[in-house]
């Protein structure tokens, strides 16, 4: 006789949305192992259609409280593509700075609220905070310097009001990028203690060699979109998406599974793929800044590491390299600072990809824009969509070394896998 | 741009106007919305009567603002 188990958790805690884990292990063999998405489908990109490309981003961004500064970037690069806008370098330099905020405000959000208790035996923030006040303090103050950094930019803390093709409503004042910048100096602090505790973090040892897929532009760390790389290799130009994030539906998940092109390459038999701190730290490391090397190495992460519980040290990484793409944009901005653009559009409709590495991974946004300038079709895909299949994967890789485990020991390390990767099931399921 | 904030409820100082949005009435419309006067307004300027009454469609899109609209602006069918 094998051993025989079942794990079910019905509705995760401390991950973004409702999804549930669903393992059976009957006489040594594994017969069911999924993660199941029970969030309904919101239907954005129905949402999108009919409405003036204009309203897009505004639109788009609703999509997530956490990453709404993606969806917006993502949507207004898909229609200044489609309406042949190509935006200037200080417009591109403040929505970068804008994205810092972003993956700053996101990573820490992860790493201090939902892993942090998972780490140091607590249930939730709440007890962590009486047990470890310096670290909920600190990410506190970092979410809120992150936070306020989209508000100086955008116009609010979450969902940025002011996206448009080929301009930015709203450009920082002097007197707002100073106050930027002095709050950043003083976040130093906090982020070194952020790399001190989560070095002394012991995760479990999961080794399972995937593709990693990360969009890379020219001459810096991914954030604004380019090209697909992996690290099998492939290099596919936005307009190629389709082909290697392939989306299909699956029965036990709301949201589409996404596999690449690997693997046997049939429809749902291709190979698994990995969006995220951990697949851009892979793909990109030579291009860190230097903070956020010496980070990497005080937390020992090998850029190579198929371990999907890296990616919370990876993230940790980024922090600091957020921090440093800041505080480098402020500076910037302050030496010149009169607004970029507006740009005009070269024709009135057309298609258009938009790719942005957004904290979980490569998200997409496709609009066809018809000559009226309406969305007629649009097409987004989420980072966690990208990982559900892997997560899947891991877990196959991990239950059978967790069997002789007593059951809420085996349980709580799945619920330590997925939460990881960082899943946005609300996103997933847009 | 067809900015429908003279008829919303206010309480978020103006924060799209200010930086650089049409308001969408994402809070809804204050007690007595003068939809006759909005649609005026929008006329004047040359915007069309269905760029105004999508602006509604975001937020607001339920019957009786659907019914005050029209009466407010009604459709060249209608008139």
């Amino acid at each position: 006789m094998g051993a025989s188990a079942a794990v079910s958790v019905r509705h995760l805690t401390r991950v973004e949305g409702h999804g549930n884990i669903v393992v059976d292990v009957h006489d040594g063999v594994l017969t069911r192992c999924d993660l199941e998405i029970v969030e309904a489908p919101r239907f954005f990109e129905v949402l999108l259609k009919g409405r003036p490309a204009d309203e897009a981003a505004r639109i788009a961004c609703r999509i997530c409280g956490i990453c709404s500064v993606g969806h917006a970037t993502a949507a207004v690069h898909a229609v200044e593509a489609a309406l042949g806008i190509t935006p200037g370098p200080r417009l591109r330099l403040l929505r970068r700075l804008n994205m810092a905020g972003e993956w700053l405000q996101s990573h820490v959000l992860h790493l201090g609220f939902l892993v942090a208790p998972d780490a140091f035996g607590a249930s939730s923030v709440v007890p962590l905070a009486a047990s470890h006040p310096d670290l909920v303090k600190g990410a506190l103050r970092l979410k809120r310097l992150a936070n306020d950094i989209c508000m100086a930019v955008s116009g609010r803390h979450v969902m940025p009001i002011s996206y448009h093709p080929g301009w930015m409503g709203h450009w920082p004042e002097p007197v707002e990028l100073e106050w930027l910048r002095g709050r950043l100096a003083e976040a130093a602090a906090d982020l070194d203690a952020l790399v001190d505790v989560f070095a002394q973090i012991t995760w479990p040892a999961l080794a399972r060699p995937t593709e990693h897929v990360a969009a890379l532009e020219p001459g810096a760390y991914p954030m604004m979109g380019g090209p697909l790389h992996s690290t099998a290799g492939r290099v596919t130009p936005p307009a190629g998406y389709a082909a290697v994030l392939r989306e299909f539906v699956v029965d036990h998940s709301a949201a589409k599974h996404v596999r690449g092109p690997g693997g046997d390459g049939s429809r749902e038999g291709g190979g698994t793929i990995r969006v995220g701190a951990l697949a851009r730290v892979s793909l990109a490391y030579d291009r860190l800044h230097p903070t956020a090397v010496a980070a990497l190495e005080r937390l020992k992460l090998a850029p190579d590491s198929a371990n999907p519980f890296d990616n919370v040290a990876a993230q940790v990484v980024e922090s600091v390299q957020a921090h440093a793409e800041a505080v480098a944009a402020v500076e910037e901005l302050l030496a010149d600072p009169a607004p970029e653009g507006p740009v005009a559009a070269t024709r009135p409709g057309g298609e258009g990809i938009g790719i942005v590495e957004v904290p979980r991974g490569t998200l997409v946004h496709h609009y066809e824009i018809g000559a009226d300038g309406r969305i007629a079709r649009a097409n987004c895909l989420i980072p966690t969509g990208q990982n559900l299949a892997s997560i899947e994967a891991d877990m196959r890789v991990f239950v059978p070394a967790l069997l002789d485990r007593p059951k809420d020991e085996m349980t709580h390390a799945l619920e330590m896998l997925v939460r990881a990767y960082d899943p946005c099931i609300s996103c997933a399921v847009h | 741009m067809p900015c429908v904030g003279a008829i919303a409820r206010a309480g978020c100082e103006a924060i799209c106007p200010a930086y650089g949005a049409p308001c969408e009435a994402c809070r809804g419309f204050h007690d007595a919305p003068n939809f006759a006067a909005l649609g005026e307004a929008f006329t004047r300027h040359g915007l069309a009567r269905t760029a105004a009454a999508e602006k509604l469609q975001l937020f607001n899109d339920y019957r009786e603002v659907r019914a005050a609209w029209e009466r407010a602006l009604p459709s060249p069918s209608d008139t």
